[in-house]
């Protein structure tokens, strides 16, 4: 029988990486937030991450081993209305996740080389949609940071002690992020649950 | 037929062992007589029909099906040259290969860029693959690019930069005596 819940002003699904931050930051902007759905199985550092066997890199990476399993799950896909859409029979662009422990499992412990426009996001951005390129006319979510550091200043800093360099790259790129004065997004309070 | 392909594929040269040095034949073996063969996390239901490059595979044989019917296939082709895979010239051998590539060989219904990309994913997969998968015969190809395997951490090294990181591959199933328990079974899942 369905259990009706306490309303709460926010519900966040799946309460991983990303989700645990939207909700800490919610509920630090005094909203009443609610952080439990998970899907998937219960997973824990030990015994399902622990060395040497989550090193395996057939097993998860290539065989999407920690992904849903799209043979009880199956979706299609197609690219364009005008394509009739098929199974996906094996996982290949995009592996949808499952079980505990969102993203910061999924990543497989693989750190991928940035692409040097990686940091060039306002840059490339302009050139793509020159005049229509957000402006201050828009919304200050929607407006383009500066760019603080390039891809070869990072990779230098990789050689000397990533331990002092990336805190000290954490902190320039929030006060970057702060000097657009970006918002929250707007969430009305006490959406009604039907 | 494999043996020979693997060989071709990736190739023994001055760098070190290829394929079929490294013992990639007896990975495709163990996994296709395994799960993955008989199609582990492969979704077998219709509709069926060709679609796009994105969309993928699409055929509906399994791993260890397709083989078995290309191999099939490709001995019969070449029974009018009175030679089997393996006979024939590298020459030739690669220029059958490429046709197989270029996608023009039908080879009992399937498309032949079909089966030269599982060959190709699989031989790749096996030569890269830990040994405890199959066989890769003293890890060859980890040493050939500096892969030092499954070690769990770093701490000792992570503060001595500019250091050669020179360490022993290590296989994720050697045990403490530095024997690799081969384990082709394990699942795709968790």
């Amino acid at each position: 029988m369905a259990q009706r819940l306490k309303e709460v002003d926010v519900v966040v699904i799946g309460v991983g990486m990303v989700g645990s931050i939207v909700a800490k930051e919610l509920a630090a902007a005094g909203y009443k937030v609610l952080g439990l759905l998970e899907r998937g199985q219960s997973r824990d550092t030990v015994p399902e991450f622990q060395s040497p066997g989550i090193h395996d890199e057939l097993r998860f990476d290539v065989r999407k081993a920690l992904m849903q399993d799209n043979t009880r799950e199956p979706v299609t896909f197609r690219n364009q209305r005008a394509h009739t859409a098929l199974p996906v029979r094996r996982w290949e662009s995009f592996p949808p996740g499952t079980g505990l422990g969102g993203s910061m499992v999924h990543w497989n412990g693989q750190t991928y080389r940035f692409q040097a426009n990686d940091f060039q996001l306002a840059t490339r951005t302009k050139e793509r949609y020159g005049k229509n390129a957000p402006t201050a006319k828009h919304p200050p979510h929607y407006r383009l940071g500066t760019e603080p550091i390039c891809r070869r200043k990072v990779e230098l800093s990789s050689r000397c002690q990533l331990s002092v360099i990336l805190p000290s790259l954490i902190f320039r790129m929030s006060v970057a992020m702060k000097s657009t004065d970006c918002p929250l997004p707007e969430v009305s309070p006490n959406v009604p649950v039907k | 037929m494999i043996e020979a392909a693997c060989e071709r594929l990736i190739p023994d040269d001055e760098l070190g062992a290829g394929a079929l040095t490294a013992g990639v034949p007896n990975y495709l073996d163990k996994q296709l007589g395994g799960a993955w063969g008989a199609g582990e996390r492969l979704y077998r239901s219709g509709p069926w029909q060709f679609g796009t490059p994105s969309q993928g595979y699409q055929l509906p044989y399994t791993p260890a099906e397709l083989f078995r019917a290309c191999v099939r296939a490709i001995s019969q082709q070449l029974e009018a040259t009175k030679m089997s895979f393996h006979e024939i010239c590298t020459d030739a051998q690669d220029a059958y290969l490429k046709s197989l590539e270029s996608g023009g060989v039908d080879l009992d219904g399937v498309p032949s860029i079909a089966f030269l990309d599982i060959l190709l994913r699989m031989t790749v997969e096996g030569f890269f693959a830990d040994p405890a998968y199959g066989d890769h015969k003293d890890m060859a190809a980890w040493r050939l690019i500096g892969f030092p395997g499954a070690y769990a951490d770093y701490y000792e090294a992570i503060d001595r930069h500019g250091v050669k990181f020179q360490r022993e591959p290590l296989s994720l199933a050697e045990d403490s005596k530095g024997r690799i328990q081969m384990r082709s079974d394990i699942p795709a899942h968790l």
